[in-house]
């Protein structure tokens, strides 16, 4: 009984795991992806095409590599407490 | 009734963070085939190409990841990102010539490229449900 217990924890701890690094890999795409929709649209409403597109694909992709780099300090920070 | 063991999960999650890529090149290979149908042979090279782009994007950020997850050192962390950062660096370089050569399609770039979040949104359900199963 107390073994099963065990193993539960364990494959909670893996699923929490795969959860976070997943959710890490999703920031940076996420990010860029929504950096080029801002932009585009901002483009064809403001007509100063293709300069707000690259400005926001770049805030996207800067916004989303320092996201990325912080879940990934924050998970080794927890990994540490463990 | 019974929980997998250690060696299962990591088996199970080997298995899905491989088949990911395989995923992504499907769904983007049949959004390519609906924007050919519905817009033109152009905007389905790109909404495929960015299928490509997001799968080979996360075979990178994956090597990354697991490099510094098999060390688990802070240096590691620097030179897994040091690595993908240069491939971050080769899929912007291909997202700025779509920007100056198809600004106006740079949109079905951008849905090939949001597979990524379909297919892990996909799988998430898979493994939540696959779970729930375990649980019970």
């Amino acid at each position: 009984m107390i073994k099963s217990k065990k193993e539960e924890n364990r494959s909670g701890v893996n699923l929490k795991k795969l959860a976070e690094l997943s959710s890490l890999g999703l920031m940076l795409p996420s990010s860029i992806v929504v950096g080029l929709f801002i932009g585009f649209f901002l483009d064809k409403f403001l007509g100063t095409r293709p300069w707000l597109l690259i400005l926001f694909f770049l805030l996207g992709t800067a916004s989303g590599f320092y996201s990325l780099l912080k879940g990934l300090k924050n998970y080794l920070d927890k990994d540490k407490d463990i | 009734m019974t929980n997998p063991d250690r060696t299962d999960l990591a088996a199970e999650e080997e298995h899905i963070l491989k088949r990911i890529p395989l995923e992504i090149m499907l769904l983007s290979f049949g959004l390519a085939l609906a924007a050919w149908v519905l817009f033109d042979e152009l905007s389905a090279a790109l909404a495929f190409a960015g299928g490509i782009t997001a799968a080979i994007n996360f075979i990178w950020i994956k090597q990354a990841i697991s490099r510094f997850l098999l060390s688990g050192k802070q240096k590691a962390l620097s030179s897994g990102m040091a690595v993908y950062g240069i491939g971050l660096l080769l899929i912007l370089g291909i997202f700025f010539i779509i920007i100056l050569f198809f600004s106006e399609k740079i949109l079905a770039f951008a849905a090939g490229f949001s597979t990524l979040v379909v297919v892990f949104l996909a799988e998430a359900i898979v493994g939540l449900s696959k779970l729930k199963q375990w649980k019970n």
